[in-house]
């Protein structure tokens, strides 16, 4: 087939998906009568769609491409990771944070994420904090999956990047805004099936392009001796086994991205508001067993794929995977694509791709903009209905996001996810645990811990890991260096591992000294919990 | 068979261990899924 062909061949695929999109939009606005239906999709959501729009929003292009290529370069031992966003993402998200949270919500009559806090601690105070530092940090990250989604459409589409960015925000945003949460819910089933299709297919296609599954995985236990010097002095050993123990690329592995972005994904409020979206416990548990799988094909598959593609890429172009791509570790998935699969497996992908994009972001912008709409403005004393100022919160959303895609320099948006997970996981998870576990919990020791959590990984981000320090440049400006502490592996030791563990013991020190709740309170909040 | 059959013919113990989990989470959650709904339906 000519280029030609294949663009309008993509076009009409495109035109198609978009098609079904619109009008699975349409039956969640149909079905949207009031601020429950559009906030919270009434309460009543099956829970396959729950799960699948759980997962679709958590596993994002970057996921896809930018994990996969890690794994490209890390090895498989990011396996770690897909198994605690199983664990932690969704078995104990569903079981033991999925529970309370939609048993208290709906005693509270909470519709989000803030307002679920803030209600818990009868604070609406809290409820603006909580929606403003997601109003604050969430673009960025949002920024970040539209410009993978807007890459993708320039590459598939030739079209200029600004035009790709200017369309894809577009589509989303009208979704976004005419269907609600129930909509967008609907959307993401679709979008989460395509996926779990598209990295079956990639699966199965790489094992089968290199070998069976054993041979496969010898061949690249055999490459170790293939690993650049300077790989190996940051702790590389070969891509089927873990970096050297306390080396920097140790700690990258397992802080950064196993207890980031593993434990992280519980704090996400965009996540934690679909607890509430199942009519009971046994809705809940059903979606477990869609998630955990959907987590496996999906987050699983791409980093195994990425490890694997080292073996193509030896094979046919005498190369290690990072180096056949220039270096730049977000291109191995693509263009392994590109260079190993058949083509009509390119079409399939790119429509993966976009709806691994489309789920997270909308996903990132109904949250956005109920905070800013609901929570922020709401309890500002703004009257105006709930639905149209949670559209009009979207719509900010999703204005600041494109103007942030614009100007925000390429190296900095891999950084922008590892930002928000860190802001959020120190920021909410110790309060949001305590919230629902913990009844001596008091307001102070919530404001405590938020406000230190957010602090103290600001302070982290900015001025001691490497990897965010040397980007923002802040600490350059102030203190002529990358980071403040440059000795031994202190550069690589992600925020998560102080400012989570400092941000809890705040917390209980500060409740335990001041004056809990009333017993009423807990009443309403706690009676509701099945033991 | 031998380890390196065990292994999946991967590297390390480590890695070999975090593929297994990968697969033996998902099927508990699967079971465990299963097990819930049935208890529910008795109740």
């Amino acid at each position: 087939m000519s280029p030609e062909t294949n663009t309008a061949l993509m076009i009409v695929l495109i035109a198609a998906f978009l098609g079904i999109i619109a009008f699975l939009s349409y039956l969640g606005y149909k079905k949207t009568r009031d601020a429950k239906d559009y906030l919270l999709a009434g309460s009543s959501i099956h829970p396959f769609i729950m799960a699948m729009s759980y997962g679709s929003a958590f596993i994002s292009t970057s996921a896809i491409i930018g994990f996969g290529g890690v794994a490209g370069r890390y090895g498989m031992g990011i396996l770690w990771l897909a198994f605690m966003n199983i664990l932690f993402g969704i078995f104990i998200g569903f079981r033991y944070y999925g529970r309370r949270t939609r048993a208290i919500g709906q005693s509270l009559n909470a519709h989000t994420f803030p307002e679920f806090m803030g209600k818990r601690f009868s604070s609406t105070k809290i409820t603006v904090f909580i929606a403003a530092i997601i109003f604050i940090f969430m673009p960025v990250y949002t920024s970040a999956v539209l410009i993978g989604g807007a890459r993708v459409m320039e590459e598939v589409l030739g079209i200029s990047y600004s035009s790709a960015l200017i369309i894809f925000a577009a589509i989303i945003t009208v979704y976004v805004i005419m269907g609600g949460l129930r909509g967008m819910m609907y959307v993401d089933a679709l979008l989460g099936t395509v996926m779990v299709v598209g990295m079956l297919a990639l699966l199965v296609l790489t094992y089968s392009s290199t070998g069976s599954v054993i041979d496969t995985h010898k061949q690249l236990t055999d490459m170790a001796q293939l690993v650049p010097a300077d790989m190996q002095a940051l702790g590389h050993q070969g891509w089927t086994r873990m970096p050297v123990f306390n080396s920097p690329w140790w700690w990258t592995l397992v802080s950064s991205l196993m207890l980031g972005v593993g434990i992280g994904a519980l704090a996400q409020p965009q996540l934690a508001v679909r607890f509430m979206t199942v009519k009971n416990d046994t809705e809940l548990n059903k979606a477990i067993c869609i998630g955990a799988l959907f987590i496996l094909l999906t987050a699983g598959g791409a980093y195994v794929v990425g490890a694997l593609s080292n073996v193509w890429f030896f094979e046919h172009e005498g190369k290690i995977a990072v180096d056949a791509v220039g270096g730049n570790h977000d291109l191995i998935i693509p263009v392994f694509i590109t260079k190993a699969l058949p083509q009509w497996f390119a079409y399939v992908f790119t429509i993966t791709l976009l709806s691994a994009a489309m789920s997270t972001l909308s996903a990132l912008l109904h949250v956005t903009g109920t905070s800013i709409g609901h929570d922020f403005f709401g309890n500002m004393g703004v009257k105006i209905n709930t639905v149209t100022m949670t559209k009009l919160g979207i719509l900010a959303a999703i204005i600041a996001s494109v103007i942030l895609a614009f100007v925000l320099p390429g190296s900095f948006i891999a950084r922008a996810t590892a930002i928000f997970f860190g802001v959020c996981a120190a920021s909410f998870l110790p309060a949001y645990t305590a919230a629902i576990y913990w009844k001596r919990t008091t307001r102070k020791g919530v404001w405590a811990s938020m406000i230190s959590g957010a602090i103290i990984s600001m302070f982290c981000l900015a001025f001691l890991h490497r990897s965010e320090s040397a980007s923002l440049g802040i600490c350059q400006a102030v203190f002529g260096r990358t980071e403040l502490i440059s000795n031994g592996v202190w550069p690589f030791v992600d925020s998560i591992v102080y400012s989570l563990p400092l941000s809890a013991i705040i917390l209980i020190v500060v409740s335990l000294i001041t004056r809990p709740e009333t017993p009423e309170h807990f009443k309403q909040c706690f009676d509701t919990i099945k033991k | 068979m031998g380890a390196d059959s065990i292994m999946l013919g991967l590297g390390d113990w480590s890695v070999a261990a975090a593929f297994y989990l990968n697969i033996i989470g998902a099927a508990f959650c699967v079971i465990f899924a299963w097990i819930s709904t049935r208890k529910s339906k008795g109740e």
